[in-house]
Formats: C-alpha cells, structure tokens, sequence
C-alpha cells in the first residue's frame, strides 16, 4: 500500500504531551521513576503514592497498568496551564494504545483462580481486570465521557490508534483527542521478553506517552507544541526486498511534506521493531542524502517496549526542546515481526513559533 | 495539580547532543528477536475454533485468495480476553500434565488478527478492540467508518470471546451471575448468563456491488453509530442512563434518522439490576411512550462479552431474515420501576433501521444502526 494511502489531509496539532517511563537494562537501569533505578527482576516501581498525588480521585483498586496510564495522561494534562486546563474539550476523544495490555493483573487473577491456590478473585480485582479499565481511570481522571477506545496492534499499536484518530479528524467527527501508548513490564523478565518477541539480551522498559491532539493551531494566545504530519502503516512487501524500509522512508518524507520543510532540523527515530542492519542502511541513506538528517534513539533511556514510539514522541516536546529557537521535523520508523512498517510524521515547533 | 515527582525523562535526559538532538550512533543494541513461541495447547484449540468461523465466514461469500490478500481487505477483531484462553492450560500445569515452561498469556490483545493475518497471508490494515464488553461492537464501528472514509473497500470483523475460569468467577464474586439465567429487564433479574462464542461479518463498500459475493452482504447496512465512556463507575451505570441516552442519541444522528424511524432496538439486556434500570431509562428518555419493539438475546446466547457485539448483530440478521423478532427470553414479570417491556412473543419483522445497544465494564458503551432488509 502506498503511504499515501492514508494520512490526514491537514495537521492535526499537538497542544501538549507527557509521560513517564523505566528502563531496565540488563543488571542496572540508567532511567528510572524518581531516580529509582531497576535491576534485573527487580520488584517494579510502586506508582500508587505517585498515583495517589497526582490523581487520587483514581480507585487504589486500579492495577498497575492502569495506574502507569493515568499517570503519563495526568504528565501530559498537567502541561496545559491555566486557563488552557480548563478548557479541555469534554468531548475530546481517547485512544490508547497497548501491545500488551493489562497482563500482570490478569495472570495473577488466572493464577490465583486455578489449582493450586483455587481461591474465588477479589471481586474489585476482577472488576479493574479488563484491558479498557486504564482508558476508563483516564477518561475520570480527565473528564472526559466521548469516544474511549483501547487498540492493539502488537508493536504498531501506537502507529495504528494514530493513523485512526488523524482519520476521525479528518473526517469532522473529532476536534479534540487525548492519544496514548502504555506498556508496562511484567516480571520474571524472562516471559516479558518472550511475551515480546524480543531476545534476553534487550533493554526492556515501560512507560506512558500521550499527546493532546486538536484540529487549532492556537487557542486563544497558546499555540500548538507541533503538529502530527501523517501516520500510516504500510504492508509488508510481497517479496523480501532489502532497500523497502529506506523506500518508505523516502516516499513518507514526501507524502507527509517532510521534504518540504528543509528550514527545520529533520530526526529519524527508529521504532523497537527497526534492527541494527536496518538501522545503519538508513543512517547512510539519510547521510547522504541530506546532512541535515539526525538520528534519535530514545530507546537507550525509555528502554524497549511495545509501545516506547509513544514516549518517544512526547519526550520530543520536553523541556530542553520546548526551549529551542529553530524547529525540528521528525519521522519515526518502525517494523514489525511479519514486516509491515509503521510511519509517523511530526513536527516540533520552535518555542517563539 | 500537584506537580509529578516523575515527569516525563526528556528534560533530565543527556539525549541531547550539542549540536541539535539524537545520538550519532545507536547507544542501544538493536532489536534481536526471540522466536515467535509455538501455539501452547490451551492456545491452539481457541486459535482452531477462532480460524475455523473465519473460514466458514469467508467460504460462505466465495472469498478468492487475491481480493483477500489486496491491500483494500482490512481486518477487526474485537475482544475483552481472547488470548487468556488458559485455563486448561493451566489447569493442566497445575496438575502436571503440561509442563510450566511458559507464561500464561504469551500472546497480546492483538493475537486474534496476527492468526488470521498470518494464515490469509492479510496485507491491508489490522487492528484490535479491546474495549471489553463492546469490544467487536466498536470493532463494527471502527470497520464502517474505514469503509465510509475510504481506507479500504473490505473489511473482516471478528468477536471472539472463550469461556474462561476468571471470567466465570469473577463475575460470581461480583455476585452478578444470575442462577436461572439471563432475564432481561424482568422484575426478579439477578445478574448476567455468561456465554462464549465468536461471530464473524463482512463490511463491504457499495452493498459488496464489485465483490462478487452473490449480494449477500447487501443484507444489512451500518448506517451510523457511536462510542462513549461513562466514568460514573467502573462496573455500575449511572442508574439515571444519561451516557447511555446519548449515546443512542449519536448513533441516530450519526445514522440521520430520527427517533421515529427505529422499527425495533436489540437492548443490551445483560440482565443485570443495575444495568437494565439505566438502559430502561435512557430508552424511555429517547423513545418517550414511543419505544418500538425491544429485544434482548442474551438468554438465547448468554454475554458474549466482547464477542457480543457482532455476534448478536449477526443474530438479530439472521432473524429479519428469516422474518422475526425473537420473543426477549427468560422475561416474565414487568419491572414497574423500569417502564419498559421487552418483547414477550416473536412478532414479524420488518424492514428499516435497528438500534443495537452495547454496553459494558468501564463505563463504555456502543450503540449502532442497521438498516436491515
């Protein structure tokens, strides 16, 4: 399919973005909750105190996936300020999206239900199991009672509950939508990385990155952050071609207009899914093809996780970019294990946009 | 608000270089993958019987390899749980017949369309809902609106939703598992009748006009339908049904027909106390004295879960069809706190708009339109 074949006809903007993410590499992780590093096997970082702060309007039943949720939502919130906050459109729509879902709290119900423990489940625990739970935690949080969707597509989740949303703006039936990616890690370490598909050698992290989306570039004096440029996920080549990846990159930078925005810094960020040989195939394409092409891999410090493109883009409207006098247009790539490649545009504004 | 004592890292973070932003080089190993586990056996015979409805699905509309391997053929699956479908699994483990090399739930949400994907050989567009109990109602939606916005000409959309140990007893400790099944909006109603199944339909753009498929998904027409979260309560309805209200309301709007043009309404009639009273109300809030037929299914097919979205749609299809709306089963006594009657004998059916409620856990709630006949 061609890339063009589904992007949003105008930017849909960026008013604000946040999260939070862990990253545990291998015997000592270099990011971590509150400076908190994570070993190994390590018990995760408790988020209830940070939960109960942020939003404790939140049920202390909410299992932990639901609270990593609330938590990158309420980072992303908190950003509007003001008179911003208060005019979050009630309407405004959630999308979140997850590659794994609520796992942990799931398997400790089915553990705790079958032999040998045979015990009946909690009944607030069984209640707060489902995978839509978290988008309902974040939907109270923020009041907002339109359009609450949880969407999965393994390590495209982002990419697809994206190109949807550009989609419903596209077509008028939205204006307003807060969009996030949560995975968290479930422990031992060795099933999240089988869970994954990914080898025991990998970073593993997890984390909860959200933008707020709107079809204006600007309410009242505050202008947007960014834009979304495109979103597409394109199939699989029929046959084993080597250069696709490079080739859709290249067609992206066209259909989204990316090419045509030279005045700004351009970023490649390589998804999870994008391997080593990959990886450096595109860094010698985007070399010489324009020096002004950089490559940001934010894995080293959200670590690797189903959805991480989702921190990785809203860590992109953080502090020291948000402070940055010239512009920066960023492409993230991805690719998943039967092939298919997920695109997404966006631009960061300069601060004195 | 309190400030967070964790923000997002990007600001504390040596991402940036000092010349703009990124590494020059990879600071990470890249990804190495770890092999795709083979199907564990609890897993295998819910990955049979999904595959199997999709062929059934597929071979009944005379579906040929090319148009469904095209990158216009997009895929939906809806479901609350499909890939928790362990409890052998682990019941076997747990008695030593299966050995405990594995985790439970290996595979993600997202399972469900990677089987089908992979043995079609699917390139168009995949995606799964997981929005629990209107997960494959909102798998509908998502596959209409895909159609109408041009994302593709074809789109499968499969519920499925196994029977499972956790669901059975949680919905036990929640102590809202009726004992003489599912009685829809009856005085005496006790709680849900769980159920299982998987349904597969065929969205097609233009009736299916260039598909080949003999007019048979000319059948029924997604005229419109909405989405909203209800943040009353997790489990609980807001008993005055105002989010239920307006969601039926925007799926009519969305639709373009008025109150007047609904000949009957499939409710979500789970049989729950709570749940049956805010969809009474919000029916009687829409409809007024006017509420045309009303039918519940779930004592026919239990609660599917999040596989009852297009398996009660395909009923109710199946019904008009063959000429009838079913009798609401398992209703006997009028609630006069509700103040609405579901259907008490089958009456004929006729042709024009249906409104299908679906409603669930997590304060999400679905409501479509069909014209069907």
């Amino acid at each position: 399919m061609d890339v063009s074949a589904f992007c949003a006809s105008s930017p849909v903007y960026i008013r604000a973005a946040g999260g939070v993410a862990a990253a545990a590499s291998g015997t000592v992780g270099t990011i971590g909750f509150a400076d908190a590093p994570l070993r190994t096997d390590a018990k995760p970082v408790a988020l209830r105190a940070l939960v109960a702060q942020v939003a404790p309007q939140v049920s202390r039943m909410a299992s932990r996936f639901s609270q990593l949720a609330v938590l990158g939502a309420a980072d992303c919130l908190r950003r509007l300020e003001g008179a911003q906050a208060s005019e979050l459109d009630a309407h405004a729509r959630i999308y979140l999206a997850t590659g794994l879902g609520d796992v942990a709290h799931t398997d400790a119900l089915y553990y705790g239900v079958m032999p040998p423990r045979s015990e009946m489940p909690p009944p607030a625990r069984f209640a707060t199991s489902g995978n839509n739970m978290a988008a309902f935690f974040v939907a109270r949080y923020a009041g907002l009672t339109s359009r609450n969707l949880t969407l999965s597509q393994a390590e495209l989740s982002l990419e697809c509950a994206l190109e949807l949303a550009l989609s419903d703006f596209a077509a008028g039936a939205t204006c307003s939508a807060l969009l996030g990616g949560v995975d968290e890690t479930t422990l031992p370490r060795e099933f999240y990385t089988r869970r994954f598909h990914v080898g025991a050698d990998q970073v593993i992290g997890e984390g909860s990155g959200w933008l707020l989306l709107d079809a204006e570039p600007e309410h009242g004096v505050v202008r947007a952050l960014g834009a979304i440029l495109g979103a597409s996920v394109v199939p699989a080549p029929a046959t084993p071609d080597p250069n696709s990846l490079i080739e859709q990159v290249r067609r992206a930078s066209q259909v989204f207009g990316v090419d045509a925005l030279r005045t700004s810094r351009l970023v490649v960020m390589p998804g999870t899914g994008i391997a080593a040989d990959q990886l450096m195939a595109l860094q010698r394409e985007l070399g010489a093809t324009g020096p002004a092409w950089k490559c940001h891999d934010y894995l080293g410090w959200s670590g690797r996780f189903p959805t991480a493109a989702a921190v990785g883009i809203a860590a992109m409207f953080g502090p020291i970019v948000e402070h940055r006098t010239e512009g920066l247009t960023c492409l993230h790539v991805n690719r998943d294990p039967s092939g298919r490649t997920g695109l997404i545009a966006f631009e960061v504004y300069p601060s004195s946009h | 608000m309190a400030p967070l004592v964790a923000g997002i890292r990007a600001g504390l973070c040596p991402v940036v270089d000092a010349d703009g932003i990124g590494y020059p080089a990879p600071a990470l190993p890249r990804v190495s993958r770890f092999p795709m586990p083979a199907l564990q056996p609890g897993e295998a015979g819910a990955a049979a019987r999904l595959l199997e409805v999709v062929e059934q699905a597929l071979g009944a509309l005379h579906i040929g390899e090319d148009a469904l391997r095209a990158e216009e053929f997009g895929l939906v699956v809806g479901t609350a749980g499909f890939l928790y479908a362990s409890s052998a699994e682990l019941y076997g483990r747990a008695m030593g017949t299966l050995p405990d090399a594995t985790p439970v739930s290996v595979r993600g949400p997202s399972w469900g369309v990677a089987l089908i994907a992979e043995r079609y050989g699917l390139r168009g567009p995949g995606l799964s809902v997981s929005s629990g109990c209107t997960s494959s109602a909102n798998a509908l939606l998502i596959a209409a609106e895909m159609i109408d916005r041009g994302r593709v000409r074809r789109v499968l959309v499969v519920g499925a939703e196994e029977l499972s140990a956790v669901t059975l007893s949680g919905f036990d400790s929640l102590m809202l598992l009726d004992p003489a099944c599912c009685r829809p909006f009856d005085r005496d109603r006790q709680g849900l009748q769980i159920g299982e199944g998987i349904a597969a339909m065929m969205l097609e753009a233009d009736g299916g006009a260039d598909a080949g498929t003999g007019g048979a998904s000319k059948f029924a027409r997604v005229r419109g339908g909405a989405n909203r979260c209800d943040t009353h309560h997790l489990t609980s309805a807001n008993p005055n049904g105002s989010v239920m209200r307006d969601v039926m309301l925007e799926a009519l709007a969305s639709a373009g027909i008025s109150v007047a043009d609904v000949v009957a309404v499939k409710a979500h009639g789970a049989g729950s106390t709570d749940s049956d009273r805010a969809e009474a109300a919000a029916l009687r809030a829409v409809f007024g004295a006017a509420l045309p037929p009303l039918l519940a299914l779930k004592r026919y097919v239990g609660h599917t879960l999040g596989a009852c979205g297009t398996l009660e749609t395909a009923a109710l299809m199946g019904c008009v069809a063959d000429g009838f709306l079913p009798a609401a089963a398992g209703f006997r006594v009028v609630d006069p706190e509700l103040g609405v009657t579901p259907l008490r004998e089958a009456v004929p059916a006729r042709s024009g708009h249906y409104l299908l409620n679906f409603f669930g856990f997590g304060g999400n709630y679905t409501s479509l339109v069909l014209e069907i006949g």
